[in-house]
């Protein structure tokens, strides 16, 4: 799979960024039951993170029943990965949203423009993903 | 790769303590350089040394080195004292100063054959395999190297004599990004694999995402140490909305910073008592109460900028 690099500076800690990251793998099924995630020698030095934090990582993910350790093989993506992950990448970002549109709320935006903000934003990020996919696909 | 194996060396808690340092001074003439430090780095450990220049980083280094004789206290690699054993040490420790010279006239092979004389004949494979993965060029003479080419070399002659503990003093100041990222690359694996390593450096940033500890230091003392993960507890923001008075953000713990702009106040709280925080974001007029961690970079001016500005 293909790690994007952590960001430090988020207030997101980074072991929870990787767990994000390869719970949405999971949940868009770029990562499928069975398979191994990269060891945590092999990820550390590729993301530029302490082996601990990719460690502390996977111990979550193993704690969440999204991988299970096998033994002289690595990590394996279980078979109920997929649904659970689906569930928590939907709770996270609906997280995230209702916060941000607290927020909105509380400054005082009116509702149409707020609805109108994210349709325009999220026009603007799928349209992003779709040129980043295609040109990933040209290479 | 087998994962157990793999999580073995990734034991931050009960792991070890390589390098340890007990009351360390050392003045030169009148000036104190180190004013009595205490140190404990672990196995597997990434230990960023932080401070301003001149906070006694290098005079630290150059004690844990066995290039300098502490005037008191005492400095321990793997049990052995750092200057009576400094030579037995040599094999054990890789070491790359903030400005390495060498025979400017030998060309990358001429200086890893030179080494090796010092080393067991491991050191010439190893060596010749670190110059290309480094992907420097045999034949250049040293004098003609970029400054990170040159970096490359120093790392690769710490390296090949594979030493348990690395021990580097600003790596990566003045280096291209490629090359900076090249060498935090080559400190994670390495902390994967067991050994443990010690950076000194004032480039917090990039610091920030591959330590496992940090330490800072002013003015020859240690202001605080802690691992990546205590830090984000132990230092904390707190920002909010205040209607009436000011709150009082002496209760909450040592307070590194504050300030306040009409409505909105914050402050940078060292150790917060959880009560007090509690008992704040209940307290009558305060509201959008928020607290956050903070950046590497954050920690360091809350703790470096207060301590500086004392004489």
């Amino acid at each position: 799979m293909l790690f994007q690099p952590v960001n430090p500076d988020l207030p997101v800690p980074i072991w929870e960024q990787i767990v994000a990251q390869v719970t949405y793998a999971i949940a868009s099924g770029a990562l499928e039951s069975g398979e191994l995630i990269p060891s945590v020698r092999e990820l550390a030095p590729r993301i530029l993170v302490h082996p601990n934090t990719v460690a502390k990582a996977y111990q979550e993910l193993e704690r969440r029943g999204v991988v299970v350790s096998r033994r002289g093989k690595g990590m394996e993506v279980t078979p109920g990965a997929p649904e659970l992950c689906r569930t928590w990448r939907r709770d996270l970002i609906r997280r995230r949203v209702r916060e941000t549109l607290r927020e909105a709320v509380a400054s005082a935006l009116s509702p149409e423009e707020v609805r109108q903000i994210v349709e325009e934003e999220l026009d603007r990020a799928d349209g992003q993903r779709r040129l980043r996919d295609s040109t990933r696909e040209k290479r | 790769m087998d994962i157990a194996t793999d999580n073995h060396h990734v034991q931050p808690r009960t792991a070890e303590t390589v390098i340890e340092v007990r009351g360390l001074r050392k003045r030169f003439g009148g000036k104190v350089a180190v004013a009595g430090l205490d140190l404990r780095v672990p196995r597997g450990a990434i230990f960023a040394f932080l401070g301003e220049n001149g906070a006694g980083k290098t005079t630290t280094i150059r004690m844990l080195t066995g290039l300098l004789e502490p005037d008191a206290g005492r400095a321990t690699i793997l049990g052995k004292d750092c200057w009576k054993d400094a030579v037995r040490l040599r094999h054990t420790i890789g070491y790359v100063p903030e400005r390495p010279r060498f025979y400017d006239w030998m060309t990358v092979a001429e200086i890893g054959w030179f080494t090796a004389g010092f080393h067991p004949p491991s050191f010439l494979p190893a060596y010749e395999h670190l110059t290309e993965r480094f992907k420097l060029d045999r034949k250049a003479k040293l004098q003609t190297l970029s400054k990170g080419q040159y970096a490359k070399v120093a790392l690769s002659l710490a390296l090949a004599p594979d030493p348990a503990v690395l021990i580097l003093d600003e790596p990566t100041s003045g280096l291209d990004l490629l090359v900076r990222r090249e060498f935090l690359a080559s400190m994670v694996d390495l902390a994967g694999s067991g050994r443990t390593i010690l950076i000194s450096s004032h480039q917090v940033a990039e610091i920030e995402r591959v330590a496992s500890h940090v330490a800072f230091m002013a003015h020859g003392r240690l202001v605080l140490a802690a691992t990546a993960e205590e830090l984000q507890r132990r230092l904390v923001r707190y920002q909010l909305c205040f209607n009436g008075h000011a709150p009082d953000p002496e209760r909450l713990g040592t307070v590194l910073r504050r300030s306040a702009s009409g409505k909105h106040w914050q402050a940078v709280v060292l150790d917060p008592d959880p009560e007090a925080v509690a008992a704040l974001q209940r307290a009558d007029g305060v509201r959008d109460f928020e607290e956050c961690p903070l950046t590497l970079e954050e920690a360091y001016l809350a703790l470096l900028a207060e301590k500086g500005d004392q004489p």
